[in-house]
């Protein structure tokens, strides 16, 4: 589905009846919650929270029963019961998300997986036409108030070093392109999904597009957004690092970089893991980054590249955003981002900075979305509208059991292991 | 981490390092020079009189029983607790159970139950006219023993040497230091039986791409073979020992779990302290520990029992206690919201060191549902957790028996060993009908099923029976004329 086909199938949504729904939309698409004070957006995140246990107690059968178990009320319930509402992501994986869909969902939405780097069934999740629509204002408007400028649309030119095909499975992906396709602003997947063959098993791996690298490199749109997994720019940067003189000049010939001058506005956007690569502390991608990428303000004054670095997952339907140098991970005013304690899971005591984070997203209508990823971040105050900003810490590991096995068939241990 | 072999004399060793173990063990050459001794010490020691092997035992028990008054297994104590993950109040209790291993009485019973008359095990006693046998040893016995508790180890290698084996013993890791700090005990007794008794075992560890263990079960003279344990490990075993040609005896403990099943009219504090005492012990690890539950009742009344479960958890919790990682806890709290989400009822302990859950689940079994979305939350990896279904007859009950081995959440277990049961005398007698159909090995109080008597057979099976063979002897001629 194309960003318009989105707007106006989710403008038929039966749901934009429904109060809540209603007033949510709204909100999203309310810029002025960005000049609230923290206290007010926190009021404001009670308030949805109870409205939205009401919405979903009334379109499931599924939620009013789990409330119950739960012991949490709609009509008095705290930001701290999200502690006890929030479930693990793990439950999303395969077909997980199907039980905590509303009944009537609306129909021909769009499903996103994560990576599968795991080894596990995906996560996957479902998101209806008025979800996707959602996901698409609160995004870009978050995108706009960090990047710190509104995107004129039809202005500049983006490169997301990805393969278009996983703009129909990755969440962060599809954010990026229907962001910019809304925005009328050209998008080059810098990558290529080329079947390969190992061991006489076909397998899909990805390859740099250099056509739409050329294309990017040399454009003299303004701005030029460049999006990318912190490998990618790390890559990059060595390649220019390790050219020698002579295929420097050539590369300069061909392409016009080093240095990638991205121009008024210019950004580097990086999201996702680590891809398998052994990558430096994400400072030190940067400052190595800034000696081969430029970029200059709205004045035309050379400034270092800025830095923007999203926190994404598939089941989160708008994402954290942290831009270097400024401030840590950063929510939309209507997400409620919390921490749990670790080895009790409930609410993040007092003076206590670090714990497993859990996301709650009062504006998602096709299911309550309350989860948590298995991250470890920080929390520190910020002076910005949400007055708190997070930090990511690392991933929880899970032992799958074998090496903790000692019982009756924990003889021969070696054999058990599976490292 | 260095494991050394014990035994008596010289024998050939190896030094073999894997990852951050170093072992020495018995090189092939060594067991060859072990074997090569076999026929000699097997006839001496099948030639003491059976009393004074159980006494060499009896007065072990004792020198053990000192030491540990004495303080002198301290240090064990803390090694065992950091190679078993038991809390050293657990630990405390392994090693005051050691003493119980080698009581005599208990030694004589146990033997009597296989043998009948023990003079069997020594000539050969008459069993009708003209007709008589003998308890002959089987071995050497070779013992890939289990790594879940000290005692598991140390009850085969006694009733092996008891009947007259040479015997090798490979011990897991997690206990390998315990065994040999047994085991010492027996090589420093100043009398002529422990010495043989002695010089007929040798302990070592063998890591699983160890030549010499291949050889002791390809091609060693040996007679029993006797592992405690599951798979990938137990195929590997059974694949080796089919090609050995002398033919050895392969007797398999495969990997065995505990049930209960508790109906509401017998539904108690004590029951329910009891049922808590054997989730806590041992973590359940052991193939008797209740691992799952059946409730034969209302659910108000299973939430009364899990109430009075929850205090008793909290007191034994308290006294042997369980740290549990961060990626642990993880596993554990994901696990319990998910059974939250599919509609049970969740009661738990958040304390670090006595993460407890029991969840109640009404009609069916939700831990498999969990175990599919949180693959870590594996038999391996649960401890004092146990899930509560509660079904409104008593004729639902054996079916969950029947069926567990076949279920996500007990992969890796061949079946249910024990059964707790505590149900009023109206729906015992057919229960247990059932229950013997299920194929169980044990049904006892919930009280202590971790506790087993001289008598008991071990999975079914008389170890002493396992470790001998009888030879018959006819001086007569049959009255039958072709």
């Amino acid at each position: 589905m194309s960003a318009s086909e989105i707007f106006e199938s989710a403008s038929k949504s039966p749901l934009l009846k429904d109060p809540y729904v209603e007033k949510v939309w709204n909100l999203i698409q309310d810029k002025s919650l960005y000049e609230k004070s923290p206290d007010h957006l926190r009021s404001l995140r009670r308030s949805l929270l109870r409205e939205c246990l009401d919405f979903f107690s009334r379109r499931s059968d599924y939620y009013p029963q789990l409330f119950e178990r739960l012991g949490v009320s709609p009509r008095n319930a705290e930001l701290e019961d999200l502690a006890k509402l929030a479930i693990p992501s793990d439950v999303l994986r395969g077909e997980g998300h199907k039980q905590f869909l509303i009944k009537d969902v609306d129909q021909g939405g769009e499903n996103f997986m994560s990576s599968g780097t795991t080894g596990k069934e995906p996560v996957r999740v479902y998101r209806s036409p008025l979800d996707l629509a959602i996901m698409i204002i609160a995004n870009t408007i978050l995108f706009e108030h960090i990047y710190g400028d509104y995107l004129e649309p039809g202005r500049g030119i983006a490169l997301f070093m990805a393969a278009p095909e996983l703009r129909h499975r990755l969440n962060f992906v599809a954010f990026v392109h229907l962001t910019l396709e809304n925005k009328r602003i050209p998008l080059l997947y810098g990558m290529n999904l080329v079947q390969s063959s190992q061991g006489g098993s076909a397998w899909q791996k990805l390859e740099p597009n250099k056509e739409a690298l050329i294309k990017f490199l040399k454009s003299k749109e303004e701005p030029k957004l460049f999006f990318t997994a912190p490998a990618g720019v790390h890559l990059m940067s060595q390649r220019f690092e390790t050219m020698n003189l002579i295929n420097r000049i050539m590369y300069k010939l061909l392409t016009g970089a080093p240095p990638v001058n991205l121009g008024k506005g210019g950004v580097i956007v990086t999201g996702g893991g680590s891809k398998g690569y052994d990558l430096p502390k994400y400072d030190v991608i940067v400052e190595k980054a800034r000696r081969y990428f430029t970029a200059k303000n709205k004045n035309g004054e050379d400034l270092p590249v800025p830095f923007m670095d999203v926190l994404g997952m598939t089941e989160t339907l708008t994402a954290l955003i942290a831009k270097f140098g400024a401030h840590g991970m950063i929510p939309t005013p209507l997400t409620e981002v919390f921490l749990l304690n670790p080895r009790t899971f409930e609410p993040l005591e007092e003076g206590s900075n670090e714990g497993v984070l859990g996301i709650f997203n009062p504006f998602v209508t096709s299911w309550f979305e309350c989860f948590y990823p298995g991250d470890i971040m920080q929390v520190s105050p910020w002076d910005g509208y949400y007055g708190r900003q997070f930090h990511y810490v690392r991933r929880l590991t899970v032992e799958e059991g074998w090496d903790l096995q000692r019982a009756c068939g924990g003889t021969l241990e070696e054999l058990m292991r599976r490292k | 981490m260095r494991v050394n072999p014990n035994f008596v004399g010289t024998l050939d060793t190896v030094v073999r390092v894997l990852g951050d173990l170093e072992v020495q063990e018995i090189s092939e050459l060594g067991i060859q020079q072990l074997f090569s001794k076999a026929p000699d010490v097997q006839r001496k020691l099948s030639g003491l009189n059976v009393e004074d092997r159980i006494q060499v035992f009896e007065d072990m028990g004792k020198i053990w029983e000192e030491k540990l008054r004495k303080g002198q297994l301290n240090a064990l104590k803390k090694v065992l607790s950091g190679s078993t993950g038991y809390s050293e109040s657990l630990i405390e209790q392994e090693l005051t159970l050691v003493r119980s291993v080698f009581n005599g009485e208990s030694l004589r019973r146990s033997l009597e139950a296989s043998f009948g008359n023990l003079e069997a095990l020594l000539k050969f006693v008459e069993i009708s006219k003209g007709e008589y046998k003998r308890y002959f040893p089987a071995g050497p016995v070779f013992i890939i023993s289990s790594g879940n508790s000290l005692i598991p180890p140390l009850i085969p290698t006694t009733i092996s040497l008891l009947t007259g084996n040479m015997t090798i013993l490979r011990p897991s890791i997690s206990n390998y230091h315990g065994v040999i700090e047994v085991y010492n005990t027996l090589r420093t007794m100043n009398s002529d039986n422990a010495r043989l008794m002695s010089e007929g075992l040798a302990i070592s560890y063998f890591t699983h791409e160890s030549p010499s263990l291949r050889y002791l079960l390809t091609k060693a003279k040996v007679g029993v073979v006797n592992f405690w344990g599951g798979d990938p490990a137990r195929v590997e075993v059974s694949k080796l020992v089919s090609e050995n040609p002398h033919r050895p005896r392969l007797i398999v403990n495969g990997p065995l779990t505990g049930s209960v099943i508790i109906d509401e009219v017998s539904a108690n504090e004590t029951v329910a302290d009891g049922l808590a005492k054997n989730v806590v012990l041992y973590d359940q690890q052991l193939c008797s520990s209740p691992t799952s539950a059946i409730f034969i009742g209302s659910i108000e009344k299973a939430k009364e029992f899990v109430n009075h479960m929850a205090a008793s958890l909290n007191k034994y919790g308290s006294i042997y206690n369980a740290k549990l990682s961060e990626s642990q806890i993880y596993l554990l709290q994901s696990a319990r919201r998910i059974f939250q989400i599919k509609g049970s009822i969740v009661y738990s302990s958040n304390d670090p060191q006595n993460m407890w859950t029991v969840v109640l689940s009404k009609g069916k079994r939700v831990l498999d549902e969990v175990v599919s979305t949180v693959t870590g939350f594996n038999i391996y990896f649960r401890r004092r957790f146990i899930e509560i279904v509660v079904v409104d007859k008593w004729h639902d009950a054996p079916t969950f028996i029947r069926e567990l081995p076949y279920c996500r959440a007990f992969t890796g277990v061949d079946k249910v060993q024990t059964v707790g049961l505590a149900v009023s005398d109206e729906i015992k007698h057919d229960l247990l009908e059932d229950l013997v159909n299920c194929g169980v090995y044990r049904i006892v109080p919930v009280a202590d099923m971790y506790l087993r008597s001289p008598l008991e057979p071990y999975d079914g099976l008389n170890i002493p029976s396992s470790f001998t063979y009888i030879i018959y002897m006819r001086d007569r001629t049959l009255d039958f004329n072709v």
